[in-house]
């Protein structure tokens, strides 16, 4: 009896598993140390710039540095239907588009971008006056995305 | 008195099966093929400084992938079937014995004997292969069960072959045709399935595992090379999904597979002999 | 000449000159006047030396002038969980023999243990413990970081620092550290870096490049990481002489370039990597290559990943030794922008199947990469799914027996050598593989022969021999007297029918086999269950012996063999109508049947000798002839005295001395007492032997009788069978009857026992009487 519950289980959770990616448009659940960027290929690490984009029929792609999904964006402008980056203080996933964004060489990202997302101007403005740096909002960000730091 | 009478049945088998040109045959280009590999994989590793599992020592999973099924699927489906070929059958359940104490003592008989030939042919490759550390002893020595535990699914699955065939020519034909299916055609249909369809990995992992020699090949593959990212995603997939106990759940899984068909095997046995 | 001058006089100068006054030295230990580090620094002069001794401070610490801290018998600062732990702030610090721990584990302070922010320090030989970053040189050219150990916060992997950072610190020089479980050492803007000796293990990259060039690297052991060494944005960087061990998780490179321009990668090893050297889009500028020479890689799951945009790279001279997949595009392609020889010379692949006619070292035909199955899984990725299956190899069979299926080599390597190049030289020793483990195999080939020798147990010579040297049976076994045990006596004493069957009836599907078959037989009897073939006389046996399901009761000794099987079985002693042609010797055969009766085996071996069988001891059963076979069936069935014996058409394959002999012993049975039903359709057994006959026909008991009203004539051996018309059947049998003839009706044919001399008399009488004979057959048995 617990065999065949063994198999019927195993036998169904495992197609269960593979329809659980989800159509509606959520930000996806990263794993840290496992998913790597879809731009430089590094390995996610840092919560605090992590950024992810996801197209209408449900395609997640994860960046470890928020200056990656530019560039992505840049190379092969896809057709995305929500992006989201995550708040430097509290690392809760924000809507790109409503987020304030500080670039500042002091900000120390995984790929050297030193872009931050903030989801209030306030917290944003105070970093400001910490770091230096340009505040910047989603579409001055899309029209000037910054450059890589140093070119060979 | 029952459980004793199992022993002097499952004694009995292991000299028959001794005897059986069949047994013989599997187990010598068992010994042979495994021994001539792990020479292979001695000679590349004396001559290196390093050593580790590679190419040639991957196909020694390979080999068994090809001889263990089908040695423990013939001599499961000549086990019954020539017995009651032959009406031995008929002779051994006239003596004081239950069908189930014959069936048991057959069994547990021919599974010592698979037993015993897997664990020689791996024995002398240990010989080479840890001499050269191509291989860690552990990993090795779990290769070893599995690979038995591969036999015994097999055995049972050969049993219930020819739990219904009174004709050995058809039982063997019989077991071939699964042998083929199994390591072969199945795949090859998974495969085509694969490529036309966009199948998600966990299909086709959930798929395959049901397949008792792809278990024992992923099982292999996962204890000698430590993860399974080179079977792509599908490997990825059942890396991350089920990680180190991977291994334990397909070991598991082999004896279920080898459980029921032993008991499936038992019951239509059981049905036919009192018809 | 002139230059040696100049050197004597220096030396002399150097000897002269007096012992350099020392630096005013303070001590800080936890007895002394001076107890807290930084109150010493405060006081210290610039230059001084401080030595502290073992004991345990409190942090934070600024050096915040050029000072010597040298510790003595380790002293420690401990952070206590709270920011940075020990900051060099000034330049030309050097700290020497510190035990530094307990950072704070915030991010965006970067909390870190030894922290660098000013140029030429020299931070050696301490140990930086439990610290979110390890050591961090920021905007410190000129440093020296060596013979430390660092040894991360164990903290989940997004939350780890690097173990070693750089951040614009030019010409640092990082020799001889041992970093572990933390995320990396990076090396963030700092050209000129020298790597060199240290050791990395279980972090996430290794060694980290990001925007540097013109690093030195070598000598390092990159083990356990997620990536051993990644070069990513820089120029003109050289790995050399490094070992790439096992780094296994996440993207698993051993050595990984990626966009980095001119890079010189010579004389590492990278074994049991994922992939063992990935490069990735390099060089990225035109006009600069790559080289990757004079390598070892080994035992990776791939050898070689390559992007498929990568170009302009120089691969020759390496050693490709057994990878699973030696060289392979990522994501599909091929390979043949890359350069695989230079001058004539290309890599050896240990797989390489050509050979070397012109023993030049290099093989006379170019090593092509270009499996089927690979080409799919460069199609699919999914397919990789089936690598090491028979299918992917039988794919591969195919595609090479058959060229049509061939696909397009990956790459081609025009010159493989056919030798490995040199292992080159490392910080690593190869130790030699455990010769304890050769126990394994011992252990193995033991565990093989363990079945066998359980096989063994139980073989006949060996229990025989057992039995032999037990004293001998006190009573031995003589046909006659081997009487019913005294278990099974109480059956044979009382006069309760040994075997009772009741409305018996069994159907094979439609056909009924049996229909409604009552009888009893008591102890001592010998029924003949007699009839043509197809009568049902063999399944009655088979129900007796509950081998087969019925309707109706059957009881055996009292129980029903259908639910008692093996019990009743015990009591029963079988003979079938021929052994099985069994591979077993007679000895093996017998010490089974006797084990499974639960008889002595010395006594089995007297009943071989009762039955003239033992010099057949060794012989196959297969071998035996007819009549051997048949009085080892008997001496079989008698094992364990059963009280019962069931016999199926014994005599059916015996030749005519064999039946005798086979006949006297049975009746020996019978009178010594053993209750005995046989089937048989020949009468002269049923004549010899039934003390009561049952007659079957179509699966019901035609007639009755009691072997005393059959003739007793010992030379009956022909049955004559008569066709009549319907209504002379009655008056002919009672007439051939009272002429003292058995006879029996079958359907419409009478079958009467003839003695030799007498075959024509029944016509003679029935012709007086005027019953005409339609049809008569005379029934000749096989050797009579």
């Amino acid at each position: 009896m617990t065999r065949r519950q063994l198999l019927v289980a195993l036998l169904v959770t495992i197609p269960l598993a593979a329809c659980q990616r989800k159509r509606e448009l959520s930000p996806p659940e990263i794993r840290y140390g496992r998913d790597t960027c879809a731009e430089c290929g590094m390995i996610l690490s840092d919560p605090r710039f992590a950024a992810a984009a996801t197209t209408a029929d449900g395609e997640t792609v994860l960046f470890d540095d928020i200056g990656c999904l530019l560039t992505y964006r840049q190379k092969h402008s896809p057709s995305w239907a929500a992006i989201w980056v995550h708040d430097l203080d509290t690392q809760s996933w924000l809507q790109a588009e409503n987020a304030w964004y500080l670039v500042s060489p002091s900000i120390r990202s995984p790929m050297g971008y030193g872009i931050a997302a903030f989801a209030g101007q306030d917290a944003a403005q105070r970093r400001q006056a910490e770091l230096g740096g340009d505040l910047l909002q989603w579409g001055d960000l899309l029209a000037h995305p910054p450059e890589r730091p140093r070119q060979y | 008195m029952a459980g004793n009478t199992v022993l002097v049945l499952a004694q009995k088998e292991l000299r028959d099966a001794l005897r059986n040109r069949w047994f013989l045959a599997d187990a010598v280009a068992l010994l042979v093929l495994s021994s001539a590999l792990s020479l292979l994989v001695f000679l590349t590793g004396a001559t290196s400084p390093v050593s580790g599992f590679g190419r040639t020592a991957a196909s020694l999973v390979n080999l068994m992938l090809l001889l263990v099924p089908l040695m423990g699927l013939t001599l499961g489906a000549l086990a019954l079937a020539s017995d009651r070929e032959r009406s031995a059958l008929e002779f051994w359940l006239a003596q004081p014995v239950g069908t189930g104490a014959y069936f048991l003592g057959k069994a547990l008989g021919i599974g010592l004997a698979l037993a015993a030939a897997v664990a020689l042919g791996f024995g002398a490759s240990a010989v080479f292969l840890l001499f050269v550390g191509a291989t860690d002893p552990l990993a090795f020595l779990a290769l070893t069960g599995l690979t038995i535990l591969l036999a015994w699914a097999s055995l049972t699955l050969g049993l219930l072959l020819s739990s219904r065939c009174s004709r050995t020519s058809t039982a063997v034909s019989l077991a071939l045709g699964l042998w083929l299916v199994l390591v072969l055609l199945g795949n090859l249909g998974l495969m085509g399935t694969a490529l036309a369809v966009r199948l998600p990995p966990s299909w086709l992992l959930g798929i395959a595992l049901v397949n008792p020699t792809e278990a024992y090949r992923i099982a292999a593959l996962r204890l000698l090379a430590g993860t399974l990212e080179l079977l792509g995603p599908a490997g990825l997939y059942a890396d991350e999904r089920f990680g180190a106990t991977l291994p334990l759940l397909l070991a598991s899984m082999l004896l279920l597979w080898s459980l029921v068909g032993g008991v499936a095997a038992y019951a239509v046995l059981r049905r036919e002999v009192l018809r | 000449m002139r230059r040696l001058v100049l050197a004597a006089t220096l030396t002399m100068l150097l000897l002269v000159t007096p012992p350099q006054v020392r630096a005013s030295e303070l001590l800080v230990c936890p007895e002394c006047p001076l107890r807290d580090i930084q109150e010493a620094i405060a006081t210290a002069p610039v230059g001084a030396t401080i030595r502290v001794r073992g004991g345990v401070y409190a942090g934070p610490v600024v050096v915040d002038r050029p000072l010597t801290l040298y510790g003595e018998n380790w002293p420690a600062i401990d952070g206590g969980g709270q920011g940075t732990v020990l900051h060099v702030a000034a330049p030309d610090v050097r700290v020497e023999g510190f035990i530094v721990r307990g950072s704070g584990t915030n991010h965006d302070r970067e909390d870190t243990g030894i922290l660098v922010t000013a140029p030429r320090a020299q931070i050696v030989g301490n140990q930086v413990l439990d610290s979110l970053f390890g050591i961090q040189l920021l905007n410190a050219p000129d440093g020296l970081v060596k013979g430390n150990l660092v040894v991360g916060k164990p903290l989940p992997e997004p939350q780890r620092g690097d173990g070693i950072k750089l951040w614009y610190s030019p010409r640092a020089q990082i020799l001889n550290n041992h970093v572990r479980d933390s995320r990396d050492v990076i090396v963030w803007y700092s050209d000129q870096t020298l790597l060199r000796g240290n050791v990395v293990e279980r972090g996430r990259y290794g060694l980290h490049f990001m925007y540097s060039s013109d690093s030195l690297v070598e000598q390092n052991v990159l083990r356990d990481n997620s990536v051993g060494i990644y070069l990513m944005y820089g120029a003109r960087q050289i790995v050399r002489n490094n070992v790439f061990f096992h780094n296994r998780g996440p993207s698993g490179y051993g050595l990984a370039i990626k966009e980095t321009d001119g890079v010189v990668a010579e004389a590492n090893l990278m074994l049991r990597n994922r992939v063992g050297l990935y490069i990735d889009n390099s060089p990225i500028s035109e006009g600069v290559i790559n080289q990757i020479t004079g390598n070892w890689i080994a035992y990776n799951d791939v050898g070689l990943l390559i992007s498929p945009a990568t170009r302009s790279n120089l691969i020759t001279g390496n050693t490709l030794l057994e990878n699973l997949e030696q060289a392979a595009p990522q994501g599909g392609g091929t390979l043949d922008h890359i350069t695989w020889a230079e001058s004539g010379r290309g890599n050896f692949w240990s797989d390489y199947a050509g050979y070397d006619a012109d023993r030049n070292g290099i093989g006379d035909l170019p090593y092509q990469n270009r499996a089927l199955s690979s080409v799919l899984t460069d199609r699919s990725p999914l397919l990789a799914f089936f690598r090491f299956s028979l299918v992917a190899s039988a794919l591969d069979l195919a595609a090479r027996a058959v060229p049509l299926f061939q696909p397009a080599p990956r790459f081609t390597d025009p010159a493989p050598l056919v030798q490995p190049t040199p292992l080159p030289e490392l910080p690593w020793s190869v130790s030699p593989p455990s010769r304890t483990d050769a126990f394994l195999s011992l252990a193995l080939l033991t565990a093989a022969a363990l079945p066998f020798l359980f096989a063994l147990r139980g073989s006949p010579r060996f229990a025989l021999a057992q039995a032999a040297k037990a004293p001998r049976a006190s009573a031995p076994v003589v046909l006659a007297s081997t009487a019913p045990s005294t278990a099974t006596a109480a059956c044979t004493v009382t006069d309760a029918a040994v075997v009772q069957v009741h409305g018996l009836t069994k159907r094979f599907g439609d056909r009924l086999v049996l229909d409604n078959v009552s009888f009893s037989v008591r102890p001592g009897e010998a029924v003949a269950l007699w009839g043509p073939n197809g009568a049902g006389k063999t399944t009655i046996l088979r129900c007796l012996l509950g081998r087969t399901a019925y309707t109706g009761t059957v009881t055996v000794f009292g129980h029903s063999p259908l639910q008692d099987g093996p019990a009743v079985r015990a009591q029963i002693g079988y003979v079938p109508q021929q052994l099985p042609l069994l591979d077993l010797t007679v000895g093996e055969l017998l010490t089974t049947v006797a084990r499974l009766r639960g008889e002595p085996l010395e006594r089995a071996w007297e009943r071989l000798g009762v039955f003239g069988l033992q010099h057949t001891w060794h012989q196959p059963v297969r071998t035996l002839s007819g009549g051997m076979q048949q009085r080892l069936a008997l001496a079989l069935a008698t094992i364990g005295d059963p009280p019962l014996l069931l016999l199926d058409e014994p005599t059916a394959n015996l030749d005519a001395t064999a039946r005798e002999e086979l006949l006297a012993a049975l009746r020996q049975l019978r009178e010594a007492g053993r209750t005995i039903i046989f089937a048989s359709h020949r009468p002269d057994d049923v004549w010899r032997l039934a003390t009561r006959v049952l007659r079957l026909e179509a699966g019901r008991v035609v007639a009755e009788s009691r072997a005393a009203a059959l003739p007793v004539r010992h030379d009956i051996h022909q049955s004559l069978i008569l066709e009549l018309d319907a209504d002379a059947l009655q008056p002919a049998t009672h007439l051939l009857t009272a002429h003292g003839f058995a006879v029996y009706r079958e359907d419409q044919r009478l079958r009467v026992l003839v003695p030799p001399q007498r075959k024509a008399e029944p016509f003679f009488l029935l012709a007086r009487l005027g019953i005409q004979v339609r049809d008569f057959q005379l029934e000749v048995t096989d050797g009579w």
